[in-house]
């Protein structure tokens, strides 16, 4: 459906910095009724990416497909008008035009660039797609009156409203407050489900992509450094910066020793002593290497004396912290400082000496890129 | 969330600004305004330069020699300086404690504080003047005589003095420093002083050691915008110092080019020298403010500024209100509607009544002067106003939205003409049109340029303002809808433009009509303004009839003031 190879851009950064790599050669394809999220911090070139897809921003190198047509070509010199691409687009601002109401906002897209559609047809498609985002009694309302979510709903409904082939979303949530952001990241699921819109979607809310997406791309300064399904980039990040960026997790750095005596399973020394893992990114014996470890899947076992076998540590309880549904312990280990999290029942005092069990098949060895 | 950003000066350019053949014309439009705008702001400047050190013997410092050695210029100098900073600091102290009390504080009455912010554009220099005249020279005016029957002979003031001076231009100017002031402290943090307050410090303490260096940067930028605009002040140094023989430099301008024979070199020299000092001031100020902005606290969520509860001040305060509005608005409008009832000047009485009629309206318009001064106001109004919008909008697009070679210097161009006095501006023009080839010297075109080279800067201001407005989305969006260049200029930049290139085109009108100071020198018989017919019926004694052609105008400004406060001009104080 949608097709990037090899894109570059560049921009000038003034005096001081000379030429910026803003995207550094990305690849990625996206299929037919995908929500593809490309995530990343600030800075990080998934809003340039997105804007070469828009046509808004003119790529140095490369190449884009949408619907097997050619809308940007380096090497055979094509490039199309971004009004000429057939794309829905919502923006951070919204970009609501102030002097249109509703309606005009979302009729605007069908009364302009040749398109000469009857009246009553422009009508009925208005207030079409102005029912399904729930604003269909609003039309008549000038939109700069509307609430942050409503204005969020319209610029969806004028981005929806010429039914594009792709629909690209640039942070559309992030104006928002917390809780109205979480009851429009469902609205926006169903939407695209029911509409099945392929739907690229940019955000640095790691949340959102995990909970949004079926693809999520994580980049960082300008490269992918991993694309997968929202479980795959959580479960299996593929290298440091990845598992950090998408929640919280431990890291022990370590030398990497290569296979265990056990199927499947890698040894990695660290200063705690061997840790044994089941997930390796790309590594070879003697690579320094960084083994990342979820909070939650720490066991801790208050008995201290429980001397199981390897990958497991005694720690001091430094600092806890009820949150709810679940306790978050700081447990210091030697110099490290791990951070647990157990089910509320298990209730233990600070300064207590516990048990740390990592269990191999949640300890991934990454490559360090911090 | 609190965070430090560099102010954002500019908006984000789009990659793609039209057809190939648009971007070509881009060009050319570009170099043609730096030509004009260039022409308009450097050649008063260049031939003032030369004719002050030039003589018929060629270059030569000896005019400033000459100058300055003239008797009572060491007294003229002084003058100049104690009349502009006397008035500044007047200025500045009212309108601060009133901006102070009005926005910090729970006083009522404050509306007609709003009201009064609006006198500078309302009230033209020359009326205001004059009606102070009528309140407070020396045997008949109305407030001298009030206080002499009570008793209090003691307090009269006689305007016709420095003091005089001191007291009119400050009054007329502190609804300037008001509305300066009033958005500083808008501006600022109330949660900065509250925390003080919780910190155990009394309010005094408060005002003094937070409030107050909180504002330093724009309280000092208000007292040396007052103290330019004193030095370029022309109304009340000419019509309350020239009689008392306290000359100051505008008026010393005004005079060496009214005796015989006339002294250019004289009138080079000082407006040279003024322009000097008040364009250095101005750029100081300019500069003060970018130091200033450069590192700014952006706040996420906005304040409300939570008003002090005066207590049992509350209405002690707002009796202040009551005064000023009463000082600078009501006195001088209510003497100007009375004198223009009457046959001749009379203090207001009982007896008076009898005489009143409305027979000097009726003989404004049989003064053939009059009409035909109106018909020259307007016509100069609406064609330097049109002219200014429509040119202003084409470069604020130049500068904002294109990345051509050259825009900034057009910004700072268009700029500049601020520092030039109005009389200055004047002498220049003088000079370059008694000896251009072009030959409108003695005509309504001379008056044209220098109108629109005084108002450039306000028409880009208000063009660039509503330009600005347009953020990039908003065109981006339109594209990405399908729309092409010519459905997103149609329908959505031309559009969100007009409101505001409107209100500039109303407000260029507004201080185009009560130019005074630029006409003054350069207008001749058949070309004279309405501003100008107010000064040579002031000069000739006809001050009843004058009362009526300035209530006239005074009415007239309060109509193109109110279309201009519809269409969201920022004039006065927004009330939201």
């Amino acid at each position: 459906m949608l097709a990037v190879t090899s894109l570059t851009k560049t921009f000038e950064g003034g005096k001081q910095f000379g030429r910026v790599m803003a995207v550094d050669g990305i690849d990625f394809t996206v299929k037919e009724g995908d929500f593809f999220t490309l995530l990343g911090p600030s800075g990080c070139g998934k809003t340039t990416t997105l804007r070469c897809i828009a046509g808004l921003e003119r790529p140095r190198s490369g190449e884009i497909t949408i619907s097997d047509r050619t809308v940007y070509s380096s090497s055979k010199n094509v490039f199309v008008q971004p009004n000429e691409r057939n794309i829905g687009m919502v923006f951070q601002s919204y970009a609501i035009w102030p002097h249109m109401n509703v309606f005009e906002n979302v009729a605007f897209p069908l009364k302009v660039g040749g398109r000469k559609i009857p009246k009553e047809q422009i009508k009925q498609r208005v207030m079409q797609v102005l029912e399904v985002v729930e604003l269909g009694h609003l039309a008549d309302r000038y939109a700069t009156k509307l609430s942050g979510g409503q204005q969020q709903r319209l610029a969806l409904a004028r981005a929806l409203v010429i039914e594009p082939n792709l629909l690209l979303l640039d942070e559309p949530l992030s104006n928002l407050d917390a809780k109205l952001r979480e009851s429009l990241r469902f609205e926006l699921k169903r939407l695209q489900r029911e509409k099945g819109i392929t739907t690229i979607y940019v955000t640095h809310d790691q949340a959102e992509a995990l909970a949004l997406s079926n693809v999520i791309g994580v980049m960082r300064t300008g490269h992918l450094l991993q694309i997968g399904t929202p479980r795959e980039i959580y479960e299996e990040p593929h290298t440091q910066f990845v598992a950090d960026f998408i929640g919280s997790t431990n890291f022990v750095q370590g030398t990497f020793q290569g296979q265990s005596s056990t199927p499947d399973t890698w040894v990695v020394e660290t200063n705690h002593g061997p840790l044994h893992v089941c997930k390796t990114a790309d590594l070879k014996v003697g690579d320094r290497c960084s083994v990342s470890i979820r909070p939650e899947h720490i066991q801790v076992l208050p008995d201290a004396d429980d001397t199981r076998s390897a990958n497991m540590w005694s720690g001091a309880i430094k600092t806890r912290l009820f949150v709810g549904e679940v306790m978050d312990y700081q447990i210091e280990v030697g110099e490290a400082e791990f951070r647990c999290r157990t089910p509320a029942s298990l209730s233990i005092p600070t300064g207590r000496t516990v048990g740390l069990y990592l269990p191999p098949e949640h300890c991934a060895a990454l490559v360090i890129d911090v | 969330m609190t965070v430090f950003t560099r102010k954002q000066t500019e908006v984000a350019r789009s990659p793609w600004r039209g057809p190939r053949v648009l971007r070509r014309a881009e060009f050319w439009i570009t170099g043609a305004a730096i030509l004009l705008i260039g022409y308009l702001v450097a050649a008063p400047l260049i031939y003032l330069i030369w004719q002050a050190f030039t003589t018929r013997a060629g270059l030569t410092i000896s005019n400033f020699i000459r100058a300055f050695q003239a008797p009572g210029t060491g007294e003229m100098i002084t003058n100049s300086v104690i009349f502009a900073v006397g008035q500044a600091i007047m200025a500045t102290l009212i309108g601060t404690s009133l901006a102070y009390f009005c926005v910090r504080t729970n006083a009522p009455m404050k509306p007609l504080l709003y009201a009064a912010s609006l006198v500078p554009l309302i009230i033209p220099g020359i009326l205001f003047t004059i009606s102070w005249i009528f309140l407070l020279s020396k045997d008949i005016g109305v407030i001298n005589q009030l206080l002499e029957s009570a008793g209090l002979g003691f307090l009269t003031l006689n305007i016709f003095s420095l003091p005089g001076m001191i007291l009119v231009d400050g009054l007329h100017l502190s609804p300037i420093v008001f509305l300066l002031m009033f958005a500083a402290f808008r501006a600022t943090d109330p949660s900065l002083e509250e925390s003080a307050l919780m910190s155990g410090a009394s309010l005094p303490t408060v005002f003094r050691r937070v409030t107050l260096p909180l504002v330093r940067p724009a309280l000092m930028g208000a007292m040396l915008v007052m103290l330019v605009r004193g030095l370029e002040s022309f109304e009340t140094p000419a019509l309350l110092g020239i009689p008392a023989r306290k000359w100051v430099f505008t008026s010393q301008i005004y005079q060496a080019l009214n005796t015989y024979p006339v002294r250019y070199d004289l009138a080079g020299v000082y407006s040279l020298t003024l322009l000097a000092i008040t364009a250095l001031g101005l750029f100081y100020v300019q500069w003060a403010n970018r130091q200033s902005e450069r590192y700014q606290t952006v706040t996420g969520k906005g304040f409300r500024p939570r008003p002090l509860d005066l207590g049992k001040w509350r209405w002690p305060v707002s009796i202040v209100f009551v005064l000023y509005f009463l000082i600078v608005v009501v006195a001088p409008l209510l003497i100007l509607i009375w004198v223009s009832l009457l046959p001749f000047y009379m203090a207001p009485s009982f007896e008076a009544l009898d005489v009143v009629s409305l027979e000097n309206y009726g003989r404004v318009f049989n003064l053939r002067n009059v009409t035909r001064s109106l018909k020259n106001s307007l016509l100069l109004a609406v064609s330097s106003a049109t002219f200014l919008m429509l040119f202003m909008s084409v470069v604020s697009y130049i500068v904002l939205k294109t990345r051509m070679p050259g825009r900034r210097l057009l910004d700072l161009l268009s700029a500049f003409p601020l520092a030039y006095p109005g009389l200055v501006l004047g002498v220049a023009f003088i000079f370059i049109y008694l000896r251009s080839p072009i030959p409108i010297y003695g005509t309504l075109w001379i008056l044209f340029l220098v109108y629109i080279t005084r108002y450039m800067p306000y028409g880009m201001r208000y063009a660039s303002t509503s330009m600005s407005q347009i953020s990039n989305e908003l065109e981006e969006s339109a594209k990405m809808s399908g729309a092409r260049w010519s459905d997103t200029f149609r329908r959505i930049i031309l559009p969100l433009v007009t409101p505001g290139l409107l209100a500039g085109w109303v407000y260029v009108m507004i201080v185009s009509v009560r130019e005074l100071s630029s006409s003054i020198l350069l207008y001749r018989s058949g070309t004279e303004v309405f501003s100008v017919i107010i000064w040579q019926l002031w000069n000739d004694g006809f001050t009843t009839v004058l009362a009526a052609v300035g209530t006239m105008m005074v009415f007239g400004l309060v109509i193109m003031v109110a279309i201009a406060y519809k269409l969201g001009a920022k004039v006065g104080v927004q009330v939201e």
